[in-house]
């Protein structure tokens, strides 16, 4: 006995296996972490988008790198060429001096800060040195300005001269290494209007094809003299491609004492300044008589030889008087110290001496013709500019007044960045790519410093406000993000998008919405269980859809029937309710053993062929309407046209389109009539079964209790339904792409297209290079469909949960 | 009476009738809507009869400017639009694009002659080819040359057999020869691009000079060089192999003249397929159509995405629906997992779950725009940087660029709400009791979800799964901004080491609905390729949500009947 098995129980056997607990534990932090990075991840999205579209909202910054010293002397203007390598200083000698700034080669591109060697504050001169140039020796000129944007040096003299030095700034690439080279060019000094009128003003216009001097000359004691000289692109027999001098036009006695005188853009107008501080827009026309007069010899003319040789020729244009404008006529105490064009020479800024800064541009009237006027104003600064500067890649401006410097951006009349400097500038300029800002004190000293300002054309107005852009009518909404010319300005308004947005989805839910609430409250409360199990699944399948699919039938199918059918589709939107309520009403009335036909619970299997024919009967009515209702006079024939698409315009001033917010709607409305559908029945089906009953059992009939007892208890669910339908609808993107034109527009004519914000980044996003101002606007696009959807879905979401919590109150 | 007529006759009825038109319209809407894809995308493969009809003299809608005769399978049929006396037009394809210039013509039916209007003749033998370029071809045959002298007359008893042999034959012959392009050729060409990144980051940012004056370099240079040679060589032997089989299939020509009068002579290599529509008995038309369908199915694209078949598109949308299942499945339970059973339920939670489920109303483009700037720029970017700084510098991105990874990981974001959701519902509808049994048996809690709550709520993981799924290989947009491109040249998974090719630009179904319809020169005849590819993309997605709500209600039936 003493070998009995002891029953001795095993100490361990109620402990777990020790793999067991380390699993386990592993698995609790494992699944806690994991789930918890989940989720972070998923809510990183909205982190991710915030940061693309922060930059967008923030200023300029400018960082000083320090200072290159020329040699000791009088200088009136300063350069740089496109790299930031190669800057100018010269005086009115015509004596160019030239810097070369050592640079480090970097690899990756151009984006890349420049890096100068620095020391104490210094830009250390590269091996090139410092040269100068001079070229010419005949006379020193009275002015002399630079024009940073044709890179060329205006001299002007006191005989009435005036002598063009081109600053020509060339690459020049040894296999990967580059260097930049210069060469100034100047031609022979031109003679505007009588020999010793010394010149007051002058502007120069260096187009492509085009140039253009006009000066204010000194006439004696009498009214100041305004003189041109036009240039054409080559048509001389010599000089083929390059500008050859086409004449003069004289256009003095137009306006009274000329003080200043500008030439915009096209060459075809020009602004000139009086002494009474009044500005007057001069429009160029042809001239028939000066054309008439040179008659066959006006190519020849130059050739010389004919009598009027030393007579310089006179180009065929003249002068007319358009319209009177008074920058400052609300300010009387105040006078007009500047006005200088911006880039593309559409818009003027116009300083004040008391230190208004107004954004004047032209745009054409309605009845024809171009206007100016005043598109936007900066706080003032301390008195008037004293130097001017603007930028070449944008509407930007730099403008010092003593030692306050300014950079603004004239569109969205925002100050970038502002400062109070050591000295005052005697020069002050931006860079031509618009990353470099230069002051001088006039000795010889250029400080330079970086500019970062990725985004000037950026900001809140700039998206959501009205902004008056140059050649436009008035303060609008725009969104154009591309444009032929370099000198187009982005416009990046977020409005028109959201509009557009609203609008397609506010047709598609005025489509969707009654049929979803309607079948949901059928499917819910009369429809019998054995379809039920049908029609459910049938509505998740629409539900499943490719929206692709929905575009690609809205667009090649839909759209293609509906164009010539509208009258058709109206009659049978009407008629559809109106005839099923009329066939409810009648069958109603009916003998109870012929009601008992269509069971209750079936009534909409019934309704089908109903439907059927109304729609048939609809289709072939609508051309009866058409010929009807919209006849139109066809203007060419005069004869009486039925045509809904003709009629459209002609009644509402709006356009018809064939890819049409109708068409929109419609399919949208079939992607979110499954949703809304849904939600709603789901809302009106948990309304407790007691509540029904005892409305039943009270005597209410069926649709009493539906329409009294159900529709009031699930009217927040049903709300939040419709909610979900527009969260959807909003962000929708391949239906709208493909079945609208696309044209961001502001206006609501069901007959016409849009363009939405999720659309937008469709289109625009695979061309948007990244960071640039139009990638940055896309995902700010994209934050705001996400905030809105995400709100809207959370509200309704919330508004869910609350009824089921009442629901539950109301079974306990 | 009164009593009575309140019995009969309930208040509000018409209304109720109101309602039910909602439900109709919905219903009948669908059904519409599914049946016009059906119809148009299925017909598309059916045989049609070919007509030769004749016009009236005077008619200006002539096909060809000689004469009045033309040939065509009418493609539409259709009211003229403004006419009130319901006159009909006909829409022939009339084919032969090469020719007349266009591939569709309308004619009203008043316009052909007296006796074609009321009985279309269908000429026996008229012929209709699949061609390389210009689409069909419908014709009469004049002869065949084989070789350089041989001459085989139409009219000899055996030339269709001999012609359909011989166009096999070509058939099978390309198939070799573009084999041997795409897989051996396309693998040196692989390896030469590699060669010659690596090239380029060698020399870049040196110059010539630079280059020549390192030694050690040019040794280097000079080995790559080589090796290219190697490749060259070989690609030099594959390609004269593929250029003889290129020129054997120029060896036979065709001669066949339109109903119109022109003749052309064509290569037996330039068809893919001729047949003779009018002489086809049901049998025939039935192995038409699985032959058509099935080479729709099978082949590549040709002639701008137009004509032939979608296969790379379809591979594209497969792979593309694996891997973002692979990415989304882990993702999605394990979270779902912790606010179910780890998380304590209280407000953050309730939170996180509604905010989870609202991420699903997330416009898909949004996530679209995620995935190019933080997959493509900033991870592809960082990517590309650290492991190919080859790629980085000769300036062509390997990852920094749209691929099937980075649209595989942005809709499987996309889908991980769809997947937290219906997981979440499963573990919860495993009863309470279950767990509790498990617990008390002694499992730990993790035991518990691996043995018992994971298995017992597998169909309804497999729900949020084929939910995501169809989602995925429904949506385009997004995928428009993160790698699909609508002609790729190669497949994401081939032969080629590394066999799967997650940087590789793809095609997908969707995309193809909408370059196809929307980006083609010639939309009219593009339109029965995109129903076809739209029938097949519905298909796709409705089975796989069938699947998904028969799996649910299975489900519910289980545990509505187990509910201890």
């Amino acid at each position: 006995m003493a070998d009995t098995p002891s029953f001795k129980p095993d100490p361990h056997r109620f402990e777990v296996s020790k793999r067991v607990l380390w699993i386990d534990r592993f698995m609790n932090s494992f699944i806690k972490i994991g789930g918890v990075g989940v989720i972070a991840a998923i809510f990183g999205i909205f982190l991710f988008i915030l940061a693309q579209i922060t930059p967008l909202f923030n200023g300029a910054e400018v960082r000083p790198v320090g200072t290159v010293e020329f040699a000791e002397g009088e200088y009136a203007i300063f350069g740089i060429d496109e790299w930031g390598e190669l800057p100018f200083m010269a005086g009115r000698d015509g004596v160019f001096h030239f810097t070369d700034l050592e640079r480090e080669q970097t690899t990756d591109d151009e984006k890349v800060a420049r890096r100068y060697t620095v020391e104490d504050g210094a830009v250390v001169v590269g091996e090139r040195g410092q040269f100068t140039r001079q070229v010419f020796e005949d006379e020193t000129y009275q002015h002399v300005k630079y024009d940073s944007g044709a890179k060329q040096a205006v001299f002007s003299s006191a005989r009435g001269t005036v002598r063009l030095v081109k600053v020509n700034y060339r690459p020049v690439f040894d296999e990967s290494l580059r260097t930049i080279e210069v060469e100034l060019e100047t031609e022979s000094p031109y003679q505007l209007g009588e020999a010793g009128q010394a010149i007051v003003d002058v502007d120069v216009l260096e187009a492509e094809d085009l140039r253009v001097i006009a000066a204010v000359q000194q006439n004696g004691e009498d009214s100041n003299a305004l003189n041109l000289l036009f240039f054409k692109a080559g048509t001389g027999l010599f000089d083929e491609g390059g500008l050859t001098l086409q004449g003069s036009v004289d256009a003095s006695g137009l306006v009274e004492n000329p003080v200043k005188v500008r030439v915009n853009g096209a060459g075809d107008a020009l602004l000139v300044l009086d002494d009474q501080d009044q500005l007057h827009y001069l429009r160029r026309e042809y001239d028939e008589s000066v054309a008439g007069d040179s008659g066959g010899g006006g190519l020849l003319g130059g050739l010389g030889g004919e009598e009027d040789s030393d007579e310089p020729k006179k180009a065929p244009y003249k002068f007319v008087h358009v319209q009177t404008i008074k920058p400052l006529g609300d300010r009387p105490e105040s006078k007009i110290a500047s006005i200088d064009w911006l880039f593309g020479r559409a818009s003027l800024v116009i300083t004040g001496t008391d230190g208004e800064q107004r954004i004047f541009s032209s745009y054409s009237q309605k009845e024809g013709g171009l206007t100016y006027a005043q598109i936007n104003e900066f706080p003032n600064l301390e008195g008037g500019a004293d130097r001017f500067d603007y930028s070449r890649r944008n509407r930007g401006f730099l403008i010092t007044h003593g030692q306050n410097v300014k950079l603004q951006y004239a569109t969205t009349g925002v100050t970038r960045w502002e400062d109070t400097l050591e000295y005052i500038p005697q020069l002050a300029g931006i860079g031509p790519k618009y990353d470099l800002l230069m002051f001088s004190d006039g000795t010889g000293k250029l400080n330079l410093s970086y500019l970062d300002d990725p985004h000037p054309e950026a900001g809140w107005k700039a998206f959501f406000g009205k902004i008056w852009y140059e050649g436009q009518p008035e303060p609008q909404y725009t969104w154009q993000s591309t444009g032929g010319e370099s000198s187009f300005e982005p416009k990046l308004s977020m409005m028109p998008l959201i509009v557009g947005s609203l609008k397609g989805t506010l047709y598609a839910l005025m489509f969707a919405v009654p049929i979803a609430i309607l079948a949901g409250m059928y499917s819910s409360q009369f429809l019998s269980a054995r379809w039920a199990k049908i029609i459910k699944p049938t509505m998740e399948i629409m539900a499943s859809l490719p929206s692709v699919v929905l575009g690609f039938l809205a667009a090649l199918w839909l759209a293609p029937i509906l164009e010539t059918r509208v009258p058709s589709v109206v009659l049978i939107i009407v008629l559809i309710p109106t005839v099923s309520v009329a066939f409810g009403f009648i069958w109603s009335q009916l003998p109870k053993n012929t009601r008992t036909l269509v069971p209750e619970g079936a009534e909409f299997w019934a309704l089908i062929p109903v439907m059927g024919l109304v729609t048939w009967i609809g289709w072939e009515l609508g051309p009866a309407l058409e010929q009807a209702l919209f006849v139109v006079t066809d203007e060419a024939t005069g004869k009486q046209v039925a045509d809904f698409r003709l009629w459209w315009p002609e009644a509402t001033g709006t356009p018809f389109e064939q890819r049409n917010s109708l068409v929109v709607g419609f399919m949208m409305g079939f992607a979110v009539i499954p949703i809304i559908f849904t939600i709603a029945e789901d809302a009106m089906s948990n309304v407790p079964i007691y509540l029904r009953s005892a409305s039943l059992a009270l005597g209410a009939s069926r649709w009493q209790t539906a329409w009294r007892v159900v529709l009031p208890t699930a009217a927040a669910g049903i709300f939040a339904a419709v909610m979900i339908g527009f969260g959807r609808a909003v962000g929708e993107t391949m239906i709208v792409v493909m079945a609208t034109g696309n044209t961001p527009i502001m206006e609501w004519n069901i007959f016409s297209g849009m363009r939405t914000l999720a659309a937008n980044i469709a289109v625009e996003l695979p061309e948007a290079a990244q960071h640039s101002t139009l990638y940055r606007a896309l995902f700010l696009g994209a934050m705001l469909l996400f905030l809105l959807t995400f709100t809207v879905n959370t509200i309704a979401e919330v508004i869910r949960q609350h009824l089921r919590g009442k629901y539950k109150a109301v079974s306990d | 009476m009164k009593l009575e007529d309140l019995k009969q006759r309930p208040a509000g009825e018409p209304m109720v009738w109101l309602t039910a038109m909602g439900l109709a319209l919905g219903t009948v809407m669908v059904v519409c809507l599914l049946w016009v894809i059906f119809v148009n995308g299925i017909t598309v493969f059916w045989p049609k009869p070919v007509y030769q009809l004749e016009l009236d003299a005077n008619s200006t809608h002539r096909v060809s400017a000689e004469t009045n005769v033309f040939a065509g399978a009418i493609s539409m049929d259709r009211e003229i639009t403004g006419a009130d006396d319901g006159t009909r037009e006909y829409q022939f394809f009339v084919g032969n694009k090469d020719i007349y210039g266009f591939m569709y013509k309308f004619v009203p039916q008043a316009d052909l002659v007296e006796s074609d209007r009321t009985k279309l003749t269908q000429p026996k033998d008229i012929m209709v080819a699949e061609r390389l370029e210009y689409g069909n071809a419908i014709f009469y045959p004049v002869s065949m040359q084989l070789g350089t002298n041989e001459v085989l007359r139409a009219e000899t008893p055996d030339f269709t057999t001999k012609l359909y042999a011989l166009v096999e034959e070509c058939n099978e012959r390309r198939a070799k020869y573009t084999a041997l392009e795409k897989k051996d050729i396309g693998r040196i060409n692989h390896a030469i691009r590699k060669i010659d990144i690596q090239i380029k980051a060698l020399t870049a940012n040196k110059t010539t000079k630079e280059v020549q004056a390192d030694a050690a370099l040019t040794a280097q240079i000079d080995a790559k060089e080589k090796e290219k040679e190697k490749w060259n060589a070989e690609y030099e032997i594959l390609a004269k192999q593929a250029e003889e089989m290129r020129e054997a299939q120029e060896k036979d020509s065709l001669t066949y003249r339109l109903v119109t009068g022109e003749e052309k002579t064509l290569p037996l290599g330039d068809f893919v397929h001729i047949y003779q529509p009018n002489q086809f008995g049901f049998g025939d038309k039935v192995g038409f159509f699985v032959s058509q369908f099935w080479g729709f199915l099978s082949e590549n694209p040709r002639e701008a995405n137009m004509e032939g078949g979608i296969f790379p598109a379809i591979f594209g949308t497969f792979v593309m629906t694996v891997l973002m299942s692979i990415a989304v499945m882990p993702f999605g339970v394990l979270a779902a997992i912790y606010l179910r059973e780890y998380a304590k339920d209280g407000l953050f939670v309730r939170g996180v779950r509604i905010a989870v489920n609202n991420l699903a109303g997330v416009p898909s483009i949004v996530f679209g725009a995620f995935g190019v700037g933080f997959f493509i720029y900033m991870a592809g970017g960082t990517i590309d940087r650290l492991f190919f700084p080859d790629y980085v510098a000769s300036k062509v991105p390997y990852f920094g660029t749209g691929g099937i990874l980075w649209a595989s990981l942005t809709l499987a974001l996309m889908t991980v709400p769809v997947v937290v959701v219906s997981t979440e519902e499963a573990l919860a509808a495993v009863p309470r009791a279950v767990r509790e049994g498990a617990l008390a048996c002694g499992a730990s809690k993790w035991q518990t979800i691996q043995r018992v709550v994971l298995p017992a709520s597998a169909p309804g993981l497999l729900t949020g799964l084929i939910l995501a799924m169809a989602r995925g290989a429904g949506e385009v947009a997004p995928l428009m901004l993160v790698g699909v491109v609508k002609l790729a040249p190669e497949l994401p998974i081939d032969s080629v080491a590394p066999f799967i090719h997650l940087d590789y630009k793809f095609m997908h179904l969707g995309f193809h609905i909408y370059d196809v319809g929307f980006q083609s020169p010639d939309s009219e005849a593009a339109k029965p390729m995109v129903f076809a590819t739209t029938f097949l993309l519905i298909l796709l997605v409705v089975v796989m949500n069938l699947a998904a709500i028969l799996i649910r209600n299975h489900l519910k039936k289980k545990y509505s009947t187990s509910a201890f």
